[in-house]
């Protein structure tokens, strides 16, 4: 094997990582600049920065009911990452806590359940829901993100809890506190770098999953922002600053979140926030 | 006034047995120590004391009540943990106040309380701080904190100073026991460290593989220890072991053939006992300050010098036979023997040990009892 010297190595890797950041941010980029372009500036100066800043894109944007994509994105993403979240303590806690017979299997099921792919379940999906009359509801969008976020989920607290002092539950014990005291009052409130991972993670998915709400979603009224921003393609086919302002406003949120809890996001992708 | 009593305690974990057949009875106000080494079931016991384990056979009685099936909480029991066990995110008021809270005192009464609790053990400046704000003695104060509000009939404390330096361990265990004494309470601590059983116990209970291998004070222990183990367990150094068979046996003495050409005399203090006949297995046991420099006449042994530790006001020098079994002697002052050298040491008649094949002590005949 060649060795090489740990500056050209280092080196390297700075290219690396340049030639991938570049990769990345050009279309970020591109996709910021045009949402503040003139139309004709659009095609004129493709990639260049903007002339003058032009918020006229924004004003179409907003005109054209981009705050109900918003309003219905953010209620399908508070409710799903709740319920995910909620659900996915209780199961993980007692699966790493509480024997009971068929543990394992359970726990194994639910591992199993993540590896099935989402356009497998998609028909039957539909049926189901299409049989409760929740089709063209955010209820019907909520209830399988919070199903499919569930698995995943698990796995991360589970693993969390298992390595949770156990001598802090028994001090809890001790003190009088029943088990679900013990949860609420003790685990939880030292569990809250995962919970904040795991929930991080699902508002990420959730925020921008795409092909379930276009599944279940058909009117104007509840359609999420991914949605949405498809409906702007067809009405702005040849408007590129307008759907580049939508765009840009759709991932602000997620943006912001990211800078405002970059430590936790990395955990969550990494550590299994610990 | 509580009483503890333990009667015919079993305990397994699946195919496990970690405790066999155990009895013990704690009198009230009593400071019990329970030691032994790693994995001999002392935490075990304590944890099924303290409700934390469940109880396969036999009874846990407090007064005149079994507990087996009373909840934790509901034992009258408080329990200092290892780690602490501190809530990290409780401020130290809290974590005292936790138990009273969970008990739905009135607020009033809990802030009492913890204020009595924190005075006590000299805290009042740390109690709006968090654990992790706290050093290791900081720490142990406030667990022991966290157990007197409770005001329970029993302390149980789980190896509490292991987690502390030396210094720091020798602080806390005089403050231990001074509570103890201020208290009164029955208490019930579990230690690997043989010192903090010697000095902290009014009862000594050492344990090995899931049964108590005797009881007593701790100058009971360590004068009269029932077995090899025993022996061996309590009192630092170490006791020496010196194994080997009986090849003659005199009114006067015994003659011990150790291996190798090695032979020792020793004076017959065990005169008449079964264990003591022509070609019994045995082994002596003497501590390493019952061993002197020079020939004393009988009970010489003669090697070479090993290895030698200077502790400051004693000198401990390990010395390896030409069987190459070793001999330890504590000596007092500083001596600067040279290793490699050889040397003869006596033993004390009257510090001397034996042990049968099964390891028991050999009892003394009466006159030398």
């Amino acid at each position: 094997m060649i060795k090489m010297p740990f500056k050209t190595l280092r080196l390297m890797m700075y290219v690396f990582i340049g030639g991938y950041c570049v990769f990345i941010l050009t279309p970020l980029s591109w996709m910021v600049f045009t949402a503040f372009k003139k139309r004709g500036e659009i095609f004129a100066n493709p990639s260049g920065l903007p002339n003058e800043l032009y918020f006229g894109n924004f004003e179409r944007v907003f005109s054209s009911g981009i705050g109900t994509y918003f309003l219905n994105s953010l209620i399908t993403s508070v409710f799903s990452v709740t319920g995910i979240v909620a659900i996915s303590t209780l199961a993980a806690y007692a699966l790493a806590r509480i024997p009971f017979k068929g543990r394992m299997w359970v726990y194994m099921l639910i591992v199993a359940s993540y590896a099935v792919p989402l356009h497998a379940v998609l028909v039957p999906m539909f049926q189901l829901l299409d049989g409760f009359g929740l089709l063209n509801t955010l209820a019907g969008l909520i209830l399988p993100y919070i199903a499919f976020g569930i698995p995943f989920t698990v796995i991360l607290l589970y693993a969390f809890f298992l390595e949770f002092p156990k001598d802090l539950e028994e001090a809890a014990k001790l003190d009088g506190c029943s088990q679900l005291r013990t949860v609420f009052f003790i685990v939880l409130p030292l569990s809250k770098p995962a919970l904040l991972s795991a929930a991080i993670f699902q508002v990420v998915f959730v925020w921008n999953e795409f092909l379930i709400a276009l599944l279940i979603l058909t009117s104007k009224e509840v359609k999420t922002l991914p949605l949405g921003l498809t409906s702007f393609q067809g009405q702005y086919s040849s408007d590129w600053g307008a759907i580049m302002a939508a765009v840009l406003l759709s991932a602000l949120p997620i943006v912001a979140l990211y800078l405002a809890m970059q430590k936790h996001f990395v955990r969550s992708l990494t550590g299994m926030g610990k | 006034m509580t009483t503890l009593t333990i009667s015919n305690l079993c305990k397994s974990f699946g195919d496990v047995d970690v405790l066999h057949d155990i009895n013990l009875a704690v009198q009230s106000g009593e400071f019990v120590v329970l030691v032994g080494p790693s994995g001999c079931g002392k935490s075990t016991l304590l944890r099924l004391i303290a409700g934390l384990e469940d109880i396969i056979d036999g009874t846990i009685q407090i007064g005149e009540r079994v507990i087996n099936d009373v909840e934790a909480d509901k034992r009258g029991i408080a329990m200092v943990f290892q780690s602490y066990a501190l809530y990290p995110h409780m401020s130290v008021e809290q974590n005292i106040g936790f138990c009273l809270r969970v008990a739905r005192q009135p607020s009033a009464l809990i802030r009492e309380k913890v204020q009595d609790v924190a005075q006590t053990l000299q805290i009042e400046q740390l109690l709006k701080r968090k654990p992790g704000e706290l050093s290791g003695g900081q720490r142990q104060r406030v667990a022991i904190g966290r157990a007197i509000v409770r005001d329970p009939d029993v302390f149980l404390f789980d190896e509490p100073l292991s987690n502390l330096d030396a210094e720091l361990r020798v602080q806390m265990r005089l403050e231990l026991m001074k509570l103890h004494n201020r208290l009164k309470a029955t208490m019930i601590y579990v230690t690997h460290d043989q010192v903090e059983a010697l000095t902290m116990a009014d009862k000594i209970v050492v344990m090995r593989d899931g049964v108590i291998e005797q009881e007593g004070t701790p100058i009971e222990l360590f004068n009269n220890p029932c077995n090899k183990f025993v022996a061996g367990f309590i009192g630092t150094p170490k006791m020496n072991f010196l194994h080997g068979h009986i090849t003659t046996v005199t009114e006067q003495s015994l003659h011990l053939e150790l291996g190798e050409g090695v032979e020792l005399e020793i004076p017959n203090r065990w005169r008449g006992h079964d264990a003591v006949g022509r070609g019994r297995k045995v082994c002596v046991g003497i501590r390493p300050n019952e061993v002197v420099e020079g020939e004393s006449g009988v009970s010489t042994l003669r090697g070479t010098i090993s290895v030698v530790e200077q502790l400051g006001r004693e000198t401990l020098s390990h010395m390896v036979l030409p069987n190459k079994q070793y001999i330890s002697v504590l000596e007092n002052g500083q001596h600067f023997h040279e290793p490699g050298t050889p040397w003869t040491v006596s033993l004390k008649p009257e510090a001397i040990y034996l042990f049968d094949e099964h390891e028991q002590t050999i009892a003394l005949t009466k006159e030398f009892a």
